[in-house]
């Protein structure tokens, strides 16, 4: 694995799944992270202990000023940085194989970080701050920007998350830095209240029941239900996962079929999904599949 | 406050911790903590809080063997005793 500097640690983990098109709630609140890592990669190396505190309140107030535009150079920046060490790639979204996407002709791409580094990354940061011992200051920095950022519930269980908050008090108090730095606070609190409602929401719709819900009613969790027509006269349920099959592959996604808890599941990127027959209203009846997350 | 050690300055230690240890075999923390609790991976305690530390070169290829013994379909007691 390549050395990454602290944004580019933190942008492979932020931006991992994020659209690479669109500029979504979730993206501002990843770049304003990736704006702020490059505020604390410099007060690390260039600036006195004690001015930190000053510094990194002196920054937030630009990183809170920044446009839309500038978040998009920044993004443009770093990402074709990673690009070029290979971290990082752009893959086709899933979403984008939806009916109604696809017959608009709107391509959808996300990003997608290495495995690999991914690993590296995260586990190499849960390793130190869940360990006894001495933690690192990009180790807290990364934890600061994942906490500002709202995904250390990705990374950590909720005993972990407890552990990991006792931490921070134990650091705050054994190093001015560290104290600096876990009591600035940049991110912004109709942004996080935005994140936290979209992550209660998809908790909710991996309730058992609710996946039923989202079934009958995909607008609630749309990023999850994805509709593809196969009409095929006369097929059978596996000519139907067959033709699904064909065309994600055709749409450049990896997937194959399994069979999980007694029943026939697909392997689309990594995740299962389970193909329910469905069909659509439009101005005629579209006969097709639906494909629904099984949550593991 | 300490600075993350660059990966050559890990390659050239001769103790690790486990942190250094998953970046070095991009193995995860928890599968690392497992075998050491398992007493499949060498450590040393120090300090107070009885940090563990890893003997870099031998943990490295223990795990890279554990590896090879995972993929080759053995199980985890099968390879204590290999060990």
């Amino acid at each position: 694995m390549g050395e990454y500097s602290l944004t580019e640690q933190f942008a492979l983990i932020a931006l991992d799944g994020q659209s690479s098109k669109r500029f979504t709630a979730s993206k501002k609140v990843a770049m304003r992270g990736v704006a702020m890592a490059g505020v604390l990669e410099k007060a690390l190396a260039e600036v006195a202990r004690d001015q930190v505190s000053m510094y990194l309140k002196k920054n937030i107030q630009e990183i809170r000023k920044k446009k839309k535009k500038d978040y998009l150079l920044l993004e443009q920046e770093v990402v074709r940085g990673l690009l070029e060490q290979n971290a990082l790639s752009k893959e086709p979204d899933l979403l984008g194989c939806d009916i109604n996407y696809q017959t608009a002709g709107v391509s959808m791409w996300e990003y997608k970080c290495r495995e690999e580094v991914y690993i590296r990354i995260t586990e190499g940061v849960r390793a130190e701050i869940l360990e006894p011992g001495e933690v690192c200051a990009e180790t807290v920095c990364l934890l600061y920007l994942f906490r500002e950022c709202g995904c250390m519930h990705d990374l950590f269980s909720i005993k972990e998350q407890e552990h990991v908050a006792q931490r921070f008090v134990e650091l705050r108090v054994q190093d001015v830095l560290y104290r600096a730095i876990l009591e600035t606070e940049f991110h912004s609190g109709i942004q996080n209240a935005c994140a936290a409602f979209v992550w209660q929401k998809h908790k909710l719709f991996r309730n058992p029941y609710l996946q039923g819900v989202a079934l009958a009613f995909p607008f609630f969790d749309r990023r999850s239900a994805i509709f593809i027509d196969t009409i095929v006269l006369g097929a059978d349920v596996s000519d139907r996962r067959a033709a699904v099959m064909r065309f994600l592959r055709e749409k450049g996604h990896s997937c194959e079929e399994a069979l999980l808890d007694g029943g026939y599941l697909i392997k689309i990127d990594n995740r299962y999904y389970k193909a329910c027959p469905y069909a659509k209203s439009y101005r005629v009846p579209v006969q097709g599949v639906e494909l629904r997350p099984v949550y593991r | 406050m300490s600075r993350q050690r660059t990966l050559e300055k890990i390659m050239e230690s001769d103790y690790v911790s486990i942190g250094e240890l998953v970046r070095l075999t991009g193995s995860r923390y928890s599968t690392l903590k497992f075998y050491t609790e398992e007493g499949m991976l060498p450590f040393e305690q120090e300090g107070a809080n009885l940090t563990r530390r890893f003997p870099r070169e031998e943990a490295v290829r223990r795990i890279e063997e554990i590896h090879r013994l995972r993929e080759a379909g053995m199980g985890i007691s099968g390879i204590k005793e290999i060990l």
